[in-house]
C-alpha cells in the first residue's frame, strides 16, 4: 500500500528537454575484429559531436543489441553526464527497426541521426540548422559535401533552376583532398576514386547568402521530427541495407536534400583516425549543478543527508 | 577508414516486435524514505508481468532519472534478459514526459502502460481481449476496478446513449471485498472507502458473448490500447512530475476521439505503492516462487519492523516532529534534500 505523500508530487518543475536531439545509432556485437576498434569510434563520435557544436542539443544513444560490454560502459557514460537519453536494446530490430524507435520518441523537435563512425568539426551543427531553416522546405541536411547519384536530388536541382532568388552553380567544388578523405573512408581504392573524381561534378545552390551542395544521405542528416512521421514505420526484416529508400523518397515527395558546402563531418567507418587516437576522446564528465548540490552528492554527505531525509520521512509516516 | 565488410551486411533477419509490448517508467530517485522499498517492488512487478501474462511480449522500460544504483539494477536485468527495451533519462521528464517518448516509440501493436508499483494477477490479458472482442471501438482497457472520482474522467459518453440491443447497461455495486482491497491499497481514509463501498458502478455486457466490462476511465495506472489509438493522443501535457491533471489528460482525449474506456469487472491488478501490504504477501511470495531463483530475481518480501522506532533518541525526535514550527522545519528539510537528490 502507499505510505506517505510521493514527494514528486510536489515538484513544480520538470527538465524540459532540449530542441535538437542528436540521436546516434550503435550496434557492436563484439569487440574484436571487425568491431576492435568499435568503442573508441563511438566515443569520438559522441566527444566530436559535443566539441563546439555551436547549439545546445541532447545526445540519445540507440544501442541495438550490443554486447555486455559496450552495454556496461553506454550506462557508465550516461551516469556520467554524457548521454542524456540511452536506449538499451535487447536485440537487434535492424537499421529500420532502431529508426522507427528513434525518430518516434526522440524528444526534440529538431533531429540530427548518425550512424556511430561520424567525426564531427566544431560548428557543425549549427551550420546545419542555418541551412535547415533557410531554406524552404529542407527535408534532409548532411553536416558534409559529397558527390551522389544525381536521381536521387532531382527534386532539389529542379527547385534551384526554377526558383527566383536561387543561384545554381556547377561545376569541381571540392578539392581531390576532400572528396578522397570521404570514399577512401568507405574502402574506396584509389584507382577507382579518381575515376569517380574525373567523371562526376558538384551543384551548388546559393539562397538569402546561404550556400549549400546539393545531396544528403541516411548515414548522416539533420531533419525535421514532423517530417519524418510521414516515412515511419521502416521496413525492419534485415540489420541493415533498408534505410536507403528515405533518400529516393524524400526526392520523390519534393523535399530539398543539401549539405554543407564544406566537411563538418568524416565517416571514420571501423577505426580511429590518427588524429584522435592520442588521448583525444577522453570523454569529460560535465560539471553539473550548484557547489552545493556537488558537495551533497560526495559520498559520505550524500550518505548523512539521504540517512537524515529517511529519519523524517519515517517521522512523518 | 573501414577495414573488412561490415557483418551485420550479411543478410542476418533483424529482431521483430511482439505483437504486445507492456511498458513501466522508473523513478527512484533515492533509496530511503518514502522510496525505501520501490526497487523490491518494481521488481515484483516484473516478477507478476512475467508470470501472468499468457502471450509473447517486449518489456519496455523507462527509467526517468533515478539513483545510479537503481540503474545499475536495471541494466542487470536487462541484460538478465528480463527487460527488453531499456531507456535511460539523466533526468525526470515527468510521468507524462516520459510517457510521451516511450509511447510514440514503441512498434508493437497493442501497449499496455502499468506504473511500477502494479502487481498482475492471473487471467489479465485474456479478460482484456475478450471485452475488447466484445465491444465495438474500444480505445484503452482496463484490467482492474476504478472508483470514479472525476465526473469527466468517466468517458464513454456516447457509448451510454447507444440504442444498440446487443448490449445492456446496469449499475451495481461492487463485492465488498473489491472496495476494501481497493481502498486498503491506495491508503484511503475510512469514510472514502465507505463511498466506494456504496457507489454504484456503470456495468455493461455484451448479449451476444456474456462479456462484462464497467465504464470507466482514471486509466493513469494502467491500461492496454492499441498504438494508433495511442498516436492519436499524444503529446500528452507534461510540465510537472506527477500531475493527476496531466495523467487523466488521456481519458478525457480518448473519450472526445468516441472511443470506449472499459475495465474489468475483477481487480486483475493490485496496487502495491511504496510498500508491501502483509494481506497480500502471500499472494507475491507464491509468484515469486513460481518465477524460480534461477532468474537471479531477488525474493522480496515485507521487511519485519525495523527496531530503531523503539528507541528513546527516535522518540524524542517523534514528539519533536509534532510542534508546528519544527515540523515545517523539517518538512522543508525533507522536501529541499528530495530536490538536491531527484536531480
Amino acid at each position: 500500500m502507499r505510505i506517505g505523500q510521493n514527494p514528486a508530487k510536489a515538484s513544480k518543475t520538470v527538465e524540459q528537454a532540449q530542441r535538437i536531439t542528436v540521436a546516434v545509432l550503435n550496434y557492436l556485437p563484439f569487440v574484436s575484429g571487425y568491431y576492435a576498434e568499435g568503442m573508441h569510434v563511438l566515443k569520438a563520435c559522441m566527444a566530436t559531436a559535443r566539441a563546439e557544436a555551436g547549439l545546445p542539443f541532447d545526445l540519445m544513444v540507440f544501442d541495438n543489441g550490443s554486447c555486455p560490454e559496450v552495454q556496461d560502459e553506454l550506462v557508465q557514460l550516461h551516469q556520467a553526464g554524457e548521454i542524456q537519453f540511452l536506449i538499451l536494446s535487447e536485440k537487434n530490430l535492424g537499421k529500420g527497426g532502431a529508426w522507427n524507435i528513434i525518430f518516434s520518441g526522440a524528444p526534440g523537435e529538431l533531429i540530427v541521426y548518425a550512424d556511430s563512425d561520424v567525426q564531427f568539426f566544431p560548428g557543425w551543427l549549427a551550420r546545419s540548422v542555418e541551412i535547415l531553416e533557410i531554406f524552404p522546405q529542407v527535408g534532409m541536411v548532411t553536416a558534409r559535401p559529397f558527390r551522389q547519384r544525381v536521381e536521387i536530388n532531382s527534386y532539389t536541382e529542379e527547385w534551384g533552376r526554377t526558383t527566383p532568388g536561387v543561384s545554381l552553380e556547377e561545376g569541381c567544388f571540392l578539392d581531390w583532398e576532400t572528396f578522397s578523405s570521404f570514399v577512401f573512408s568507405l574502402g574506396t581504392a584509389e584507382e577507382q576514386a579518381r575515376e569517380w573524381y574525373e567523371t562526376s561534378h558538384d551543384t551548388r545552390l546559393t539562397y538569402h547568402g546561404v550556400t549549400a551542395q546539393i545531396g544528403a544521405s541516411h548515414w548522416q542528416f539533420l531533419t525535421r521530427k514532423a517530417t519524418m512521421q510521414a516515412y515511419l514505420p521502416f521496413n525492419m526484416d534485415r540489420p541493415m541495407g533498408q534505410v536507403r529508400q528515405l533518400d529516393e523518397r524524400m526526392n520523390a515527395d519534393g523535399y530539398l536534400r543539401l549539405m554543407l558546402p564544406v566537411p563538418f563531418a568524416q565517416n571514420m567507418s571501423n577505426t580511429l583516425p590518427a588524429e584522435l587516437r592520442v588521448g583525444k576522446t577522453a570523454l569529460k564528465p560535465r560539471a553539473t549543478g550548484s557547489f552545493f548540490r556537488r558537495l551533497a552528492n560526495l559520498s559520505p554527505v550524500r550518505r548523512v543527508l539521504l540517512s537524515l531525509y529517511d529519519r523524517v520521512f519515517r517521522l512523518y509516516n | 577508414m573501414r577495414k573488412g565488410q561490415n557483418p551485420a551486411k550479411a543478410g542476418v533477419k533483424a529482431h521483430q516486435p511482439a505483437q504486445l509490448g507492456i511498458a513501466t517508467l522508473v523513478y527512484i530517485p533515492v533509496l530511503e524514505g518514502y522510496f525505501d522499498q520501490s526497487l523490491e517492488i518494481f521488481k515484483i512487478h516484473l516478477t507478476s508481468v512475467r508470470q501472468n501474462t499468457a502471450a509473447q511480449f517486449d518489456y519496455w522500460v523507462f527509467d526517468n532519472g533515478s539513483c545510479p544504483e537503481v540503474k545499475r539494477e536495471l541494466e542487470k536485468l536487462h541484460e538478465a534478459g528480463l527487460i527488453s527495451t531499456l531507456i535511460l533519462s539523466e533526468h525526470n521528464l515527468g510521468k507524462t514526459g516520459a510517457l510521451n517518448q516511450m509511447l510514440a516509440a514503441m512498434p508493437n501493436e497493442w501497449i499496455c502502460f502499468a506504473d511500477s508499483d502494479m502487481l498482475f494477477r492471473p487471467g489479465w490479458l485474456e479478460a482484456c481481449w475478450k471485452i475488447n472482442q466484445s465491444f465495438p471501438n474500444c480505445g484503452m482497457l482496463g484490467a482492474q476496478i476504478i472508483f470514479p472520482d472525476w465526473e469527466v474522467d468517466k468517458g464513454n459518453t456516447q457509448f451510454r446513449q447507444t440504442p444498440d440491443a446487443r448490449f445492456v447497461f446496469s449499475q451495481e455495486k461492487a463485492p465488498e471485498w473489491i472496495a476494501t482491497e481497493y481502498c486498503r491499497a491506495r491508503g484511503a481514509t475510512e469514510e472514502r472507502t465507505q463511498v466506494y463501498r456504496e457507489m454504484l458502478l456503470d456495468k455493461v455486457r455484451s448479449i451476444q458473448t456474456g462479456a462484462e466490462a464497467y465504464l470507466g476511465g482514471n486509466s493513469h495506472q494502467q491500461f492496454l490500447a492499441r498504438r494508433d489509438v495511442l498516436r492519436q493522443i499524444l503529446p500528452l501535457p507534461s510540465g510537472l512530475q506527477l500531475s493527476r491533471e496531466q495523467d487523466t489528460y488521456q481519458d478525457r482525449r480518448i473519450d472526445e476521439l468516441g472511443y470506449l474506456h472499459l475495465t474489468t469487472c475483477v481487480p486483475y491488478l493490485y496496487h502495491m505503492g511504496n510498500t508491501i501490504d502483509p494481506e497480500i504477501a502471500s499472494e507475491i511470495n507464491r509468484q515469486q516462487a513460481e518465477e524460480g531463483r534461477a532468474q537471479g530475481m531477488s525474493k522480496a518480501a515485507h521487511k519485519p519492523p525495523r527496531g530503531w522506532k523503539q528507541n528513546l533518541l527516535w522518540k524524542g525526535l517523534a514528539r519533536l516532529s509534532r510542534i508546528p514550527w519544527s515540523r515545517r522545519l523539517l518538512l522543508r528539510l525533507y522536501n529541499n534534500l528530495y530536490e538536491i537528490f531527484s536531480s
